[in-house]
């Protein structure tokens, strides 16, 4: 599946492609993505599957499209 | 039915403040008595350094989509003549208008309270980014403010 980060989230993540399994989270895909576990980042991502707000423990499948945003900072 | 442009707009958004006004003349002619607007700025310094520019990009299709429902929501919540939001994307400079809303009605009342309300929705619902360019450095407004230093300057 497709992980692209936005703002701070471009430095750290970029655009990825990542294998996903059966059973994984958009908690295991973060993990894999940042490098790290979301709950250590300073800034707390904000994350959509396919255009939809999801939670950490929303289940994925292949070819889902994750987007991790900041808190937005429009106007 | 209410007028309602909601809108990303590469480059500046200051043209489109003379489309709001000429709705204005033709709402004032049905009993439209007010028109409240925001316009925000670039500033040029921030804690103390001087910004050079700052970049803004968006998930477009996302953000299109929600500046359209918050224009609507106001408009209907607030029994609007007209609700107009316009949100700049790309690079601007200290000085240049970053977003404008805007919102006719019968009273000052609901024309204020609509603007104030669509602003603070825009900050915190819209997927729109901010990079701040300073002598300092290039640093991701996140939030309400924060600025977080960028990792990879200039790339």
């Amino acid at each position: 599946m497709l992980v692209r980060g936005y703002s701070v989230f471009q430095d750290l993540v970029g655009e990825k492609v990542i294998e996903v399994s059966e059973g994984s989270t958009v908690e295991d895909v973060l993990r894999l993505a940042l490098g790290r576990a979301p709950e250590d980042l300073h800034v707390k991502p904000l994350v959509f599957v396919n255009d939809k707000p999801a939670g950490l423990k929303d289940a994925l499948r292949d070819g889902d499209v994750l987007l991790v945003f900041p808190p937005f900072s429009g106007g | 039915m209410p007028e309602v442009v909601a809108r990303l707009l590469r480059g500046k958004v200051d043209s489109a403040i003379s489309g709001i006004f000429e709705k204005l003349r033709e709402a004032g002619s049905s009993g439209a008595g007010a028109l409240g607007i925001f316009v925000g700025v670039v500033k040029g310094e921030v804690a103390g350094k001087r910004v050079e520019k700052l970049v803004y990009t968006a998930y477009e299709s996302l953000a299109q989509s929600r500046l359209e429902e918050i224009a609507r929501s106001a408009a209907t919540k607030y029994g609007l003549d007209a609700a107009y939001i316009y949100h700049a994307t790309g690079e601007l400079r200290p000085g240049d208008a970053t977003v404008v809303i805007a919102a006719i009605a019968k009273s000052r009342k609901s024309a204020l309270a609509a603007v104030g309300e669509m602003i603070e929705r825009v900050k915190h619902e819209v997927p729109i980014f901010k990079l701040e360019v300073r002598e300092d450095g290039e640093y991701w407004v996140v939030g309400d403010g924060e600025r977080v230093p960028r990792l990879r300057p200039g790339t």
